[in-house]
């Protein structure tokens, strides 16, 4: 039996940014946990590889972010227009260079890649995943966790058989 | 020996479409890319069916002499003892958390406390709380000096509970905070300098 004081080994897998809380997915040896932080309080939720029914890999645009991001370039925009026409073109350009121009770039980066959502759902809970410039990886923990349910469920299957088959005629009664 | 039925049968929900929460038989959803047939956006999925755990009692009477029976249900042969009170269980109340098999009150007690590091339920996240500390030192530079060094202790502490927790992952935002934190010292104690002059 291994030592108890040795704490699992988490493994990072993936975050979900909220507008309130953000989510951290670490991957432990039968599960994943979800790591919620409100705050400076984190709080934990486990989904077990034995209990999952099902993963799903998705692209969502994200439609709120993309609207805020619109509206913060629109102003951005604005404000720099006034400037420029106030204090001259460089001061404009300038204004223009480190506010709206990020905005513009994220909007249309976030139009066009989208974010891949990767979600595991247990049967107590729920672990989601939001990958938004590394595609690959969110391939890759999809695959990681599937092939890690699968494997763990094939494992849990074959000893009950293996229990199952060893074993004398039903026993009726169940403890009260 | 033999097998209970599972206590919660497993019972699996449709499939419901990521985009729109759309609700599909589980028996039409293929692995790998699907379809959804009301929003028409596609998705992959991967369904499983997990077995239901059976739970294992041995009946007392059928242990022999010598047997104990379990403190809670008096027919079932003993297979241990928990590992927090001593009291006697049986497989059926054997709860294992961190390799130590307990009876099902100690783990309430336990996990209520958070004394249990797998069913840990709740922590005060440092490194959010140096991450404050950096971003009021940087808004609030006057008080650069107070919150500057708050900052850094925190992300060293969050630091170190990352590897407590044995986490693996980019360290990079702690370490942010904590340079932002010592920037707000620096212009704090600039500006007091400053200020004195």
């Amino acid at each position: 039996m291994a030592p108890t004081a040795q704490p699992a080994r988490l493994i990072f897998l993936g975050r979900k940014p909220g507008l309130l809380t953000r989510e951290r997915v670490l991957r432990f040896p039968d599960g994943l946990e979800v790591d919620v932080v409100l705050g400076v309080q984190a709080r934990c939720q486990r989904v077990f590889f034995d209990e999952v029914h099902l993963v799903t890999l998705h692209r969502s645009k994200g439609w709120v972010l993309l609207l805020v991001t619109g509206i913060l370039f629109l102003f951005a925009a604005v404000a720099s227009l006034l400037a420029g026409l106030i204090g001259g073109l460089p001061v404009g350009l300038g204004i223009f260079v480190f506010t709206a121009l990020p905005a513009a770039v994220f909007f249309f980066l976030r139009l066009g890649l989208g974010s891949d959502v990767v979600t595991v759902h247990g049967k107590r809970g729920r672990a989601e995943m939001r990958f938004f410039l590394k595609k690959a990886r969110a391939r890759e923990v999809f695959q990681l966790v599937a092939r890690l349910a699968r494997e763990r469920q094939e494992r849990n299957s074959r000893e009950q058989r293996a229990a199952a088959a060893g074993l004398p005629p039903p026993f009726p009664s169940l403890p009260t | 020996m033999t097998s209970l039925p599972p206590a919660d049968a497993v019972d699996l929900p449709d499939v419901t479409c990521p985009h729109c929460a759309y609700s599909v038989e589980r028996s039409r959803v293929a692995l790998g890319e699907n379809l959804c047939d009301r929003c028409r956006r596609t998705f992959e999925a991967c369904c499983f069916q997990p077995p239901a755990r059976p739970v294992r009692v041995q009946a007392l009477d059928e242990a022999g002499p010598g047997a104990t029976a379990c403190a809670q249900h008096h027919g079932n042969l003993a297979t241990g003892h928990c590992a927090r009170c001593g009291v006697f269980i049986c497989a059926v109340c054997r709860i294992e958390a961190d390799r130590k098999g307990y009876c099902p009150t100690c783990f309430e007690r336990l996990s209520d406390e958070d004394a249990l590091d797998s069913a840990r339920r709740r922590y005060t996240d440092y490194g959010s709380l140096g991450a404050l500390f950096a971003v009021l030192g940087l808004l609030a530079w006057i008080f650069g000096l107070a919150l500057g060094p708050a900052a850094v202790h925190y992300s060293l502490k969050g630091l170190g509970q990352r590897e407590a927790l044995g986490e693996t992952g980019t360290r990079v935002a702690l370490w942010g905070w904590l340079f932002l934190g010592v920037f707000d010292f620096l212009a704090g104690a600039g500006f007091l300098f400053a200020l004195l002059r």
